[in-house]
């Protein structure tokens, strides 16, 4: 049996001192693709940020542990380095910042080793082609002035040259057009594909999920995973809604 | 007529500055963009007087403050002066104080970047178009300049 690459357990977090994540329990093992729904305010960004370190949500209990040691305390860079990702729903202006030194920056910390100027921009504009984005967003202020579509390529993108071992994307799909939402879901083939890479997907449709390969659905209510089910209760929640769920509470 | 000037205020330091400009011909044009930095209570105060004498008509001036704000015990002030004796001026201010935002540096640190260099990035972000304007060697000294400010900034 394979250890699980993330393991939380009985996961408390709240914010400005109201508990939103309640004794959350999962986990995730190399190569695995799960998907994480819920009604809104569920908790389930949340779950996104803690696993990330945010440090505007304080864990009051329980742990978490990334490829078998205990993260819970370590700040986001470290977490990061260690191969943690998280796909931002509403990703940051950095004003001055191009969006290419800084991911050649960060791709240097994740790997390591310097990078060649050449061999990063030939890697980049590689990874760009997949997510058909102009090379021109490479030399463009970090996320600044980029359109809703862009802001999540420019996501999905860090994601394929950072190559993380877990990624986690919080609503990378929401407010993409058909043809975004195509070119995104490739890059995450594109990362899936690479084999024991684990995702954790959360997500409200089912358009991004149309060609991933689903293992595993949680369904998140008021801070809780109420219920695990494979693939195909993305299905059921599609047509029935969260109501069952609910009403079980 | 361009003015350009950056400020980093550090802690114990009040930086007084300013930038005075009178417009005495017609089509004459003045143009000030600042930037302030203060960190560690620092104050980074900026004054800006702009004085259009009747005689210069069809003149124009813009004045541009952004100050960034590294914590909450610093301090930022812009304090606009226009003294205007004709009707015929196109005259503008702005200004936009701002504190460094959280979730930026969490966002930069989500990335693998250490909290000391994801600041350091966004001041030298905010900094860009100032240090665009200078000759290379002096941009790069500027650049070093705001790493070496932002060294220990955080404890």
């Amino acid at each position: 049996m394979t250890k699980p690459i993330l393991q939380i357990q009985g996961l408390t977090a709240s914010v400005e001192e109201k508990e939103i994540l309640h004794q959350v329990e999962l986990q995730i093992k190399k190569g695995e693709t799960h998907v994480l729904m819920g009604p809104n305010g569920a908790g389930k960004s949340t779950l996104g940020y803690v696993l990330m370190g945010n440090p505007r949500y304080q864990i009051t209990d329980g742990n978490i542990y990334f490829k078998g040691s205990d993260i819970t305390q370590e700040p986001a860079d470290k977490r990061a380095k260690k191969g943690i990702f998280l796909s931002f729903q509403e990703p940051l202006e950095v004003p001055g910042l191009p969006l290419s030194s800084f991911l050649r920056n960060a791709v240097e910390k994740r790997r390591g080793n310097r990078i060649k100027m050449w061999d990063f921009s030939k890697e980049m504009k590689e990874a760009m082609k997949v997510l058909q984005m102009d090379t021109s967003y490479g030399e463009r202020s970090l996320n600044v002035g980029f359109s809703g579509g862009e802001k999540k390529k420019a996501e999905i993108l860090q994601m394929m040259l950072l190559q993380p071992d877990l990624a986690i994307l919080d609503e990378t799909d929401s407010g993409l057009d058909v043809d975004a939402v195509r070119l995104v879901s490739k890059g995450i083939e594109e990362y899936q594909k690479k084999g024991d890479k684990a995702l954790l997907i959360i997500t409200h449709s089912t358009r991004i999920l149309d060609n991933l390969h689903v293992d595993y659905t949680h369904i998140m209510v008021d801070g809780k995973i109420v219920a695990t089910g494979d693939g195909s209760l993305v299905e059921e929640i599609n047509k029935n809604g969260y109501e069952a769920f609910l009403k079980e509470e | 007529m361009e003015f350009t000037g950056i400020t980093f205020a550090g802690k114990g330091q009040n930086l007084d500055t300013g930038a005075k400009v009178v417009h005495k011909g017609e089509n004459t044009s003045s143009y000030i963009n600042t930037k302030s930095i203060s960190k560690d209570g620092g104050i980074s105060t900026f004054r800006s007087s702009v004085v259009i004498g009747k005689e210069a008509k069809n003149s124009k001036s813009a004045v541009s403050c952004e100050s960034l704000m590294l914590d909450a015990i610093s301090r930022s002030d812009t304090i606009p002066a226009m003294d205007i004796r004709t009707n015929d001026a196109d005259v503008g201010h702005e200004a936009q104080i701002g504190r460094i935002s959280d979730e930026a540096i969490f966002y930069l640190m989500s990335r693998g970047i250490s909290e000391e260099e994801a600041k350091s990035m966004i001041v030298s972000g905010f900094a860009d178009n100032v240090s665009k304007e200078l000759p290379l060697e002096y941009a790069l000294e500027m650049n070093n300049l705001i790493q070496l400010e932002m060294q220990g900034s955080i404890g």
